[in-house]
């Protein structure tokens, strides 16, 4: 299994390459790149918080709880004093940073559900879904975002299995396809796994522009336009 | 196992909040009667001034190609993050705009352009968002 530092490494340098290329295919702007990169190193160490004393879990947990205190700030700003915001954002946050963090601890179990490519789909999903009818922003933008958050978190589940082959001593460690997997051995598990993600694909942002702009022959053209110097000339335009 | 399955799914259908449509406006005392909600005038220049707005947006805005739609009457809900209630209602033109990618090929892509009193409020990249309600149908 890799530690914190190579999931966190090889996340961030993945989703550097994801936003790269995809602003280097002007599908993004530099600052929708840089937010996605964010996104995606983000997805990249998810899959951990279901370890109960990985560093993954303190990173998640803290970053759930802002985004929850500053949608609160964003969303009573007009009804309640600063001294009130502040009071109550205190409390939001510290419930959810320090109090839902023991009952997760306690009812999760690693590499159970958290690690498989359905979750990494549903929290992909659920991204879009919170980009464009939370944050209003347009239905591009928004899968780019739950891509990034899925792509992160796969690389993650990849980066696992790689790990359970011991290349030294030639052998396949006990841990080998407990990451990447797309079924658990719990069967109502799975159904509401599955339930789950078709609900949210049901109710997500429309998917046409995303085709489109993605996967489509001149999104091929264009990626493919980016990829070499279309002048022959290297560093020398 | 199953608590983690609750939980999870209970974190998920947290933030899946009903999607609510806006309240209509009743006069005091007269329940019966709503109020007419004003969309104003139809934009003047509409062409013109989406040219314009988009020339200097995007990249190589100024070799751009349109096609446009009749304005129709429109309003944006506000996104969940930033409370409840309408955030723009006013008039919406589609468009496609066709700029050239950096190697010269023409891209298309669809547009709502938002104006209020022929002004130009905002775009949004797309044909259809969750968060716009079309009051009248338009045609290219």
């Amino acid at each position: 299994m890799a530690n914190f530092n190579t999931h966190f490494g090889v996340g961030a340098t993945s989703s550097a390459i994801l936003s790269g290329v995809l602003l280097s295919m002007e599908v993004l702007t530099p600052m929708e790149a840089t937010i996605a990169f964010g996104i995606g190193t983000f997805g990249s160490l998810l899959p951990d918080i279901d370890a109960d004393n990985s560093k993954s879990i303190e990173i998640a947990f803290t970053v759930i709880s802002l985004l929850i205190t500053i949608l609160f700030v964003f969303a009573k700003t007009a009804e309640y004093s600063i001294v009130e915001l502040l009071l109550m954002s205190g409390v939001i946050f510290w419930t959810v940073r320090f109090g839902f963090i023991g009952v997760f601890r306690k009812v999760s179990r690693h590499r159970g559900m958290f690690h498989s490519i359905p979750l990494g789909l549903i929290f992909g999903v659920g991204t879009a879904i919170l980009m464009h009818t939370f944050f209003g922003l347009n239905s591009l933008v928004s899968w780019i975002y739950g891509i990034a958050m899925s792509f992160g978190y796969i690389v993650h589940l990849i980066l696992d299995e790689i790990y359970s082959v011991d290349l030294g001593n030639r052998r396949v460690k006990k841990s080998a396809g407990t990451a990447l997997k797309f079924f658990t051995p719990y069967q109502i598990q799975n159904l509401l796994i599955y339930l789950t993600l078709a609900l949210l694909i049901l109710i997500s942002p429309d998917f046409s522009l995303v085709k489109e702009r993605l996967f489509s022959y001149d999104a091929w053209l264009n990626f493919k336009y980016s990829l070499l110097p279309q002048d022959g000339k290297w560093f020398f335009h | 196992m199953n608590r983690a399955v609750i939980l999870t799914l209970l974190i998920l259908f947290g933030g899946c909040i009903k999607e609510t449509k806006p309240k209509e406006h009743r006069e005091m005392g007269t329940p019966i009667r709503t109020v007419k909600v004003s969309y104003g005038n139809p934009p003047i220049n509409y062409k013109q001034k989406i040219k314009r707005y988009f020339s200097i947006r995007l990249n190589r805005g100024e070799f751009a190609k349109y096609k446009f739609s009749e304005p129709i009457r429109a309003y944006k809900r506000r996104p969940l993050a930033y409370g409840d209630g309408v955030e723009w209602r006013g008039w919406l033109v589609d468009v496609l705009v066709s700029v050239p990618n950096r190697y010269g090929k023409y891209l298309t892509k669809p547009y709502m352009v938002l104006f209020k009193n022929s002004q130009i409020v905002g775009d949004i990249l797309g044909d259809k968002h969750k968060l716009i309600t079309r009051v009248d149908s338009g045609k290219f």
